[in-house]
């Protein structure tokens, strides 16, 4: 079968259709796939492509999305969403659609920070809050609020760090810093 | 006649009393306190509590166990709000109060801070109902007394006459000056249970902050909450639990 990096241009009309369909990150530490394609890309639909060029005689029905480097965290996470949001939903008094919305950005990132185990709620203060066990001294907290909020950036989240069950660090910053920072600090 | 009638009378009452009186609604004595009793346990006393490993102090969560701690065994946020952090109401274990007693929740005048008199449970026992679903939340003693918390209060005129008062020379960030709060375990016998304590959180002054209605109280609040109160809760109490001595509470 021919690989999708043998057609540039494929490649890059691909992308861009895959780019807007794109839910679930890449995470390379879990999927491993070291073609180009799968570098950017973790999930496309595929009929179209194998259609084009005729990869197979037979007619190739439309398939689903498919992921092809599932994200154990984040699927965990999703998971765990659901199983709080169908007992605690009525903590969410802003538009529920955008609140799972807001949850999945949120848990792309959270996914992605090196922790042991993981468990979320649904505050009653209108927010999801996530607590990970990062080691065995370190807990991290971190509460994304539903609700626009006047002192909080879209893309910033509420995180306190604490070693030893006491409180280290407690901040507002972007979810992306905050991944980065955490997982070098523990790395460090 | 009439002392058939009243003796009838009689029998019904205990007939009706050996079916229907449940003795596990019959609000425990145990706890009341007594005039041998000391009116407070003192600071002093409690610093010593706070020193021994396993002083244990238990308050109810008005849900199951399942319900007021996360898969990790840490308290849910939903299971105390920011309101009633300040003073909030737990127990002292390992003496009288036990986990049967967490069923009854006492209000009105039975919460009424005792005054050294003598309680004539006839006047309260209008002032309790049991609960059917609650569960217990341990904390060690040692983990709520002398905790710094912080807390942040607009960067204003005010602000800035305080940190002239205290001679701090602290930074704004983002507009907001961080201070750092204390807590404090303080006996506070009610007069119904002489077991009852309060958890209390102070400002920088040592002023105690018992409402959460300024922006700088509720942050108070949210953070003795998250960093004091859910970090040190347990879902299960220590293997030992340290057993106070008499002399900590008697006259």
């Amino acid at each position: 079968m021919a690989a999708v990096a043998d057609f540039p241009e494929l490649n890059r009309s691909l992308t861009n259709s895959i780019r807007q369909e794109i839910v679930i990150p890449y995470n390379e530490n879990i999927t491993g796939l070291k073609n180009p394609i799968y570098e950017n890309y973790n999930s496309f639909d595929f009929s179209e492509f194998m259609k084009e060029n005729n990869i197979y005689k037979t007619e190739v029905e439309k398939t689903n999305i498919i992921d092809f480097s599932f994200n154990a965290n984040f699927q965990n996470i999703q998971n765990k969403f659901e199983k709080e949001y169908s007992k605690y939903s009525n903590y969410i008094s802003s538009d529920k659609k955008e609140a799972q919305k807001s949850f999945t950005e949120i848990s792309k990132y959270i996914s992605k920070i090196n922790y042991k185990k993981i468990a979320l709620e649904i505050t009653p203060s209108n927010a999801v809050k996530f607590t990970l066990i990062i080691n065995e001294t370190l807990i991290l907290s971190v509460t994304k609020p539903f609700d626009k909020i006047d002192d909080l950036n879209e893309n910033e989240v509420v995180f306190n760090l604490y070693k030893n069950k006491e409180l280290l660090l407690s901040d507002a910053t972007k979810v992306d810093e905050l991944v980065k920072g955490i997982n070098s600090y523990v790395q460090s | 006649m009439l002392q058939k009638l009243m003796n009838w009378l009689k029998g019904l009452i205990v007939m009706f009393n050996r079916k229907y009186w449940n003795k596990s609604k019959d609000y425990p004595n145990c706890i009341l306190p007594y005039l041998h009793y000391k009116l407070r346990i003192e600071e002093n006393s409690i610093n010593q509590l706070v020193n021994e490993e396993n002083c244990v102090i238990v308050r109810r969560s008005d849900k199951s166990e399942v319900d007021s701690f996360n898969e990790l065994d840490i308290l849910r946020e939903d299971i105390i709000s920011d309101k009633s952090t300040p003073n909030l109401s737990m127990n002292l274990y390992g003496s009288k109060f036990t986990n049967e007693h967490l069923k009854f929740r006492c209000f009105g005048n039975a919460i009424k801070l005792w005054e050294g008199e003598k309680i004539k449970f006839s006047e309260y026992n209008a002032c309790y109902s049991i609960l059917e679903s609650h569960s217990p939340i341990y904390f060690l003693i040692k983990d709520l007394h002398n905790k710094i918390f912080p807390y942040y209060k607009t960067d204003d005129t005010e602000t800035q006459k305080l940190l002239k008062i205290l001679g701090l020379n602290i930074q704004s960030e983002n507009g907001k000056v961080k201070f750092n709060g204390k807590s404090s375990v303080i006996h506070s016998p009610n007069k119904l249970n002489y077991w009852h304590v309060e958890f209390q959180i102070k400002d920088i002054q040592e002023r105690e902050i018992n409402k959460t209605n300024s922006a700088w109280q509720k942050s108070a609040a949210q953070y003795a909450y998250n960093d004091i109160i859910v970090m040190s809760a347990k879902k299960n109490p220590p293997k030992y639990i340290y057993s106070i001595p008499s002399e900590i509470y008697l006259k």
